[in-house]
């Protein structure tokens, strides 16, 4: 049963019907309208409703099937580091700038590469900073503090 | 006939002075690079560049800006077939086949396809656009919110056949991106939906987010994870196209340069159905859909023809009434009001050398495009040598900033995290993003002009089916909505009866 | 007082940062931000940019333009309003920011007349009413006969729940008494768009998106809401002259500092942007535009956005417009 669980098509399906009834829910206090008045209720609860409906009908087959894809292998420690990147590069840009941002978002990235290369990713993260301040903000001029405001 | 090429010879001889294709030149050039960056779209490249062009005269910018434009736009496409990024909405279809094609060792052939693609669909658009506007004008008009309507559900089901494995995965995709196209204040109500009080949300979710999550973040995990280690992309076989994928490209582009040159002149959503609904034609036309999605030069061409064959004729609004159909239009509006040219239907009569300029040189853009990147391919595919390991931090890095700067929120960014969670989650479940995008883009126009026929017409459904344009759309949806489910359905049968 | 908490350490940190007294002798040190909390390319950004560019000849420093859109506007003013009060953060505020979103948004993050401090208001577009190709109508009261005799022939178009149009239109349907369907649309541009045609009938647009059209022939204009009549249309009649009285609608803007910013650095402020406003160039540039140039004082400007926000309050709760 586990491994039925764990196909591709079982768990694709609950997460459609999850987001189908996320969506319903939260729609539902949205007024209705009528025909000639439609509110902004009506369409996200039938889309909504319509993705459980089917996110339903493909986890069930999946569950079901004789034979189904099962989930592929994973790891989810290189997205960790690339998530932590770009959440470093959103939190530094307007309180440490430009240059602060990109050295912290490819530090963290490169952790999700092995083996670890301290040197070459400090050479890489100085190189790609001094090129974004050098395109966005002296050849474009974009209002984007280089060293916090 | 001399009332026909007059103008154009006017236009020429202003978009020809050397100091005019300089700048054309410059614009594609500049568009080109800094459109290439994965993650800065066309939008946001001439919002980057418009500043640059404040200190020239008004018809060198606004030449400068059209190549920025085209420039950009191409860029993008190298980006979606290098990469797999779409940059903005309507190279969402190129990644399809550009990037099978690139991982097939055939990066140099996509570029190359796409770019003489782009040079036919732009020469014939810009013929379009000179002699046709008018009609293509009142063609527009034809369309109201019954019409936009019907398209839009048109599209939807051009959604599903984007996607080359589970169609019931592909129709929950389309409406899970429906569903997050609903995010933000509804225009008809002024209902906050899904925004969980969160003032950003408010217009809602930005397409360069998603597209930075849904395939950027999300494809670098992947890649990482894999181990990706250098050279592991096929090896590149040759820079430029075969003669068989010529072939198979040529009709293809004329195709697409028909579905674009028509869409591109719908407001709002005709540029960006234009490629959908040329990779979908082609889709159908070919003796081997099976192919589609794994390479298929005509997969390319199709979409980059109707992309840039749009491109061109999205200018006709702006030009002819002053109304600007799209993002990028109106910023060129706004660059026309700094330069203290006012935008309307009046400009033809009382500018013509800046009218006819403007038009000719977008042929001479085009030609710029195709002379300035024939070249350039061997470069871009050489970054493809570059180990991956330099390449994501500086393709993830270009991402944030793209996404920062179009609105100059870091909220974005955080939402492009958000996006590549997600991402990563449909990769390992196998569904694709592709019918996502396309139902992000669509819903929220779908279900505008559906209330808006409603309320227009006091709450009476026939107005869908009383007009013609509207019929016949609808009409067309539901007989490739059959010719979608049939051989699905016929599969399932066939292997219930082998059972 | 709860905000003054945050205004005094934000205050505070502002004068540890310049030894002695944060004052207009030593304003500004360095580049301006002028925050414009809407989409670049429209009349509004224009205008800002043309004063931006004349201001940073005056002040001697930077003035450099920073688009921030969403919420209407609530995005951009929201962060200035939450910005250091030392003059070096600036917001091009609207009718939408200061006088129309408080009384339409459910929830407001800022409140206008408490958070940010008026410097002076840079210029007024007057909005006008004009009708489709199709409508056989060449005054208020044809107009006025027309929709009476078929109310539901007439829909008006606006750029969206609570913009100007709508509200204008909301005013117009109560001052004859004829209730009409409203049809919202994405800006400017698309309701211009449905108008031409003939999805709508008519509709009560900035003068500056209209004026194309209306000199091209193609829309048909009836009356300026204003009490004046406009310079850029001078055959055409105020709302008041074609019988519906009490009508004074315009679309305006001017520059905001968040509250607490000390009064001379306000005063420097307003005069080199009241001095950019009076430059022949610019005056031309916002011309172009259909802008009217105001440049008043601070006080001026202060009193006006009052009453603004005091009368739209009524305007919107008769149009029914609500975000929440």
């Amino acid at each position: 049963m586990k491994g039925r669980l764990l196909r591709t098509g079982t768990l694709a399906g609950g997460l459609f019907v999850l987001f189908g009834l996320l969506a319903v829910t939260l729609a539902w206090n949205y007024p209705a309208g009528d025909l000639r008045r439609m509110g902004p209720g009506w369409v996200p609860v039938a889309l909504g409703a319509a993705l459980a409906v089917l996110g339903g009908g493909i986890g069930l087959a999946g569950l079901f099937a004789r034979e189904g894809a099962a989930l592929p292998e994973r790891d989810p420690r290189p997205l960790f580091w690339l998530l932590l990147g770009v959440a470093a590069f959103a939190f530094l840009l307007e309180r440490a700038g430009l240059i602060a941002a990109i050295l912290a978002c490819v530090g963290f990235a490169r952790l999700g590469e092995r083996p670890y290369r301290p040197v070459e990713t400090a050479v890489l993260a100085a190189f790609l900073a001094a090129l974004g301040a050098g395109i966005f903000v002296y050849g474009l001029g974009l209002p984007i503090p280089l060293f916090g405001r | 006939m001399s009332e026909l090429f007059d103008p154009l010879l006017l236009g020429f001889g202003v978009a020809l002075t050397p100091v005019n294709v300089f700048w054309c030149l410059a614009g594609a050039l500049l568009g080109t690079l800094i459109g290439v960056l994965p993650g800065i779209g066309p939008v946001a490249t001439i919002a980057m560049l418009l500043p640059v062009t404040f200190s020239l005269e008004p018809v060198g910018a606004l030449i400068m800006l059209a190549g920025i434009y085209y420039g950009a736009q191409y860029g993008g496409s190298t980006t979606a077939i290098l990469v797999n990024m779409p940059g903005e909405s309507s190279s969402v279809v190129t990644c399809l086949d550009g990037h099978a094609m690139a991982r097939n060792g055939r990066a140099g052939a996509a570029l190359a396809i796409a770019a003489l693609a782009s040079f036919f669909a732009g020469t014939v658009a810009t013929l379009v656009v000179a002699l046709a506007s008018p009609a293509m004008v009142r063609f527009a008009q034809l369309f109201q919110a019954p019409e936009y309507f019907s398209l839009m559900a048109f599209g939807l089901v051009a959604a599903i056949v984007l996607a080359h494995g589970s169609v019931a995965k592909a129709v929950a995709m389309t409406l899970l991106g429906l569903v997050l196209g609903l995010v933000g204040t509804d225009v008809n109500s002024g209902q906050l939906r899904f925004t969980f009080g969160i003032p950003e949300l408010s217009d809602g979710i930005g397409f360069v987010p998603l597209a930075m999550g849904l395939f950027a973040i999300a494809e670098i995990a992947v890649q990482l994870e894999r181990h990706f280690v250098r050279g592991q992309s096929a090896a590149i076989e040759g820079l430029w196209p075969t003669r068989a994928e010529l072939r198979e490209a040529a009709p293809a582009a004329a195709r697409g340069t028909l579905v674009g040159s028509i869409l591109g002149v719908l407001p709002g959503g005709g540029a960006l159905l234009s490629s959908f609904a040329a990779y979908t034609l082609e889709k159908k036309l070919s003796a081997h859909p099976e192919r589609f999605g794994k390479g298929a030069a005509a997969g390319v061409a199709a979409p980059e023809a109707a992309n840039n064959a749009g491109a061109q004729t999205s200018f006709i609004p702006m030009l002819t009434l002053g109304i600007p159909p799209n993002a990028v239009m109106a910023l060129m509006i706004g660059a026309m009001s700094i330069h203290g040219i006012v935008p309307g239907p009046q400009v033809m009569t009382r500018e013509p050398a800046l009218f006819w300029g403007l038009i000719a040189s977008m042929w001479v853009g085009n030609l710029m495009l195709v002379i300035i990147n024939l070249p350039l391919i061997g470069l871009w595919v050489s970054l493809l040598r570059v180990p991956y390991r330099l390449l994501y931090p500086a393709i993830l890095v270009f991402c944030c900033i793209g996404v920062y700067g179009l609105n100059n929120s870091t909220f974005e960014v955080a939402l492009a995290l958000a996006f590549g969670v997600l991402g990563y989650v449909f990769v390992k479940l196998g569904c694709e993003p592709a019918p996502l995008l396309l139902g992000f883009i669509l819903g929220p126009m779908m279900e505008e002009n559906l209330r808006r026929a409603m309320r227009i017409s006091r709450g009476d459904p026939l107005v869908f089916v009383e007009r013609p344009i509207s019929l016949a759309l609808l009409v067309l949806a539901v007989l490739l909505l059959v010719a979608v489910l049939a051989p699905s359905v016929r599969r399932a049968r066939e292997k219930a009866f082998v059972e | 007082m709860k905000l003054s908490r945050r205004h005094f350490i934000a205050a505070a940190g502002a004068a540890a940062a310049l030894p002695g007294i944060a004052s207009a002798q030593t304003f500004p040190s360095r580049p301006i931000r002028f925050v414009v909390p809407f989409p670049p390319g429209g009349s509004l950004d224009v205008s800002a940019r043309a004063v931006a560019d004349r201001m940073t000849v005056l002040l001697g420093q930077t003035v450099v333009v920073e688009n921030r859109p969403g919420a209407g506007g609530n995005v951009g003013v929201d962060l200035v309003a939450k910005s250091a009060p030392d003059g070096h953060t600036i917001v091009m505020g609207a009718l939408s920011t200061h006088a129309v979103n408080p009384h339409l948004y459910a929830k407001m993050p800022f409140e206008p007349l408490r958070d940010t401090v008026a410097i002076t208001q840079v210029g007024d577009v007057p909005n006008i009413l004009v009708v489709g190709p199709s409508v056989k109508a060449d005054t208020v009261a044809d107009l006025v006969r027309l929709i009476k005799a078929n109310p539901k022939g007439f829909n008006y178009g606006s750029g969206g729940n609570g913009s100007g149009g709508h509200l204008a239109g909301a005013l117009f349907a109560d001052r004859i008494g004829v209730p009409i369907e409203h049809i919202p649309y994405q800006g400017g541009a698309p309701q211009l768009n449905a108008l031409l045609s003939g999805e709508t009938q008519f509709t009560f647009d900035n003068l500056a998106n209209a004026f194309p059209q209306i000199e091209a022939g193609k829309l048909r204009p009836l009356a300026v809401t204003t009490p004046r009549r406009s310079a850029q249309v001078p055959n055409v009649p105020t709302m008041g002259e074609a019988g519906i009285a009490g009508f004074d609608i315009s679309t305006w803007f001017g520059i905001f500092a968040p509250a607490g910013t000390p009064a001379d650095i306000v005063q420097k402020l307003a005069t080199a942007s009241i001095a950019a406003l009076k430059d022949p160039a610019t005056v031309e540039r916002l011309a172009k535009l259909a802008v009217v140039p105001v440049g008043n004082t601070p006080a001026e400007f202060t009193a006006f956005v009052r009453a603004e926000h005091a009368k739209y309050r009524e305007i919107v709760r008769l149009s029914g417009a609500r975000v929440d």
